[in-house]
């Protein structure tokens, strides 16, 4: 019998969301795993992008905490687009190597899809380009891996609605409202409409 | 008898002797029977927490069940199928809090991300690996043929404009603080995966 010992706990130096499931038994390799690290670059590239967006509600940003900002410069730093994205991959596939469940930041893959693709299907001499096959197949290979495991929690029928129907602004009603947010402001309207537009980042 | 209500609630045998005790104390002096008020007064008072406790109880019950519900749900879930089958339960309690009533600060972080884990991760899932071969998702015919990672590039869009759409639309400034604390609180990401797994070992 597999029975669940202890729930959750967070790492004592307080570093992300790492859920203990502790097993009696083994099933697959997911569960021969004992934590789960609740990674989801996905939604922190998201947070990343939106909080660029708002950069200029400074009297928001003055309230907020010394540890957030400093995570906030942290996953500035993990998409920081040197060496195509080396610092982000590195740790998803350390999330990879060690049977945890990812949800993968797809647009990085995109990217280099993209660079992958402006190299010809030949080579000079006529022949098959094999290069280009291998790097379109560590790509795909990484995508399948993170396919592999789904994340083992229960579905809570309320937030599962909550997060289907999302409210989003169009971009003319955010920068209305970023306007009101920060009347007293100095800044030019050029300015203040340059900073709230956000950027599609995929 | 403050501090030892408890004992005497419920339990009739308690109560009796108590009550036959109260009874020879109002035979008594003067000095026993200003004790025996005091001791109604206190019986009074306790009884009127205990009305307050279940009312709170009864207002919590709901909540408390379903978390319950979720917890036994995943230790079943756990015991019979593995990871797979738990992705699709947790029953609805019957006097569940509507939905719509629910805002972004009625959730705890950690249950959040996971959540979110659940709903994204199932999104992702569907995306075919063919789709992603020749640039499929740029090409002319992309929504036939690459239709779930358009559907990931939407919804990334989404969840970044619903990021920012709800720190914005918070009115109050202080508020609005909390709000755009509770998403980074959400995208705490371990630091360092290798290191931190050597440690936990």
């Amino acid at each position: 019998m597999l029975a669940v010992l202890s729930r959750y706990e967070q790492l004592p130096s307080g570093d992300g969301h790492l859920l203990w499931l502790e097993y009696a038994g083994t099933h697959t390799e997911l569960h021969r795993a004992r934590y789960i690290y609740l990674y989801i670059p996905l939604y922190s590239a998201a947070v990343l992008t939106a909080a660029q967006a708002i950069q200029r509600l400074r009297k928001t940003w003055k309230g907020v905490g010394k540890e957030h900002i400093a995570l906030l410069k942290e996953l500035d730093q993990l998409f920081e687009a040197a060496e195509n994205y080396k610092q982000y991959r590195t740790r998803v596939r350390a999330a990879i190597d060690d049977n945890q469940p990812v949800l993968p930041f797809q647009g990085v893959y995109l990217k280099s899809l993209v660079f992958i693709e402006e190299n010809g299907d030949k080579t000079e001499r006529g022949l098959l380009n094999v290069e280009k096959l291998e790097m379109l197949y560590k790509v795909l290979y990484e995508i399948r891996m993170c396919q592999r495991y789904p994340f083992p929690f229960a579905e809570v029928p309320q937030i599962q609605d909550y997060l289907t129907n999302l409210e989003a602004m169009s971009d003319d009603d955010l920068y209305k409202n970023s306007k009101q947010c920060e009347e007293n402001t100095s800044e030019t309207p050029n300015q203040l409409r340059k900073s709230v537009k956000l950027k599609k980042k995929i | 008898m403050d501090l030892h209500f408890d004992d005497f609630v419920g339990n009739e045998k308690v109560l009796e002797s108590f009550q036959q005790f109260v009874h020879q104390l109002e035979k008594g002096s003067d000095k026993d029977r200003d004790f025996v008020q005091l001791l109604n007064r206190s019986m009074a008072r306790q009884y009127r927490l205990l009305e307050d406790a279940d009312r709170t109880l009864a207002k919590y019950a709901p909540l408390l069940q379903q978390f319950i519900e979720t917890e036994m749900a995943l230790a079943q879930g756990a015991s019979m199928t593995g990871p797979l089958k738990l992705t699709r339960m947790a029953p609805v309690p019957a006097n569940a809090v509507a939905v719509s009533s629910m805002s972004l600060l009625d959730f705890h972080p950690l249950e959040l991300a996971k959540q979110l884990a659940l709903r994204e991760w199932s999104y992702f899932k569907r995306a075919e690996i063919d789709e992603y071969i020749h640039l499929r998702w740029t090409k002319s015919n992309k929504h036939k043929s690459a239709p779930n990672i358009l559907q990931l590039i939407r919804r990334f869009n989404e969840l970044s404009y619903w990021v920012a759409s709800e720190i914005v639309s918070t009115v109050n400034k202080k508020k609005r603080v909390v709000v755009l604390t509770r998403f980074l609180q959400i995208a705490k990401v371990p630091s360092d995966i290798t290191s931190s797994v050597t440690c936990a070992h």
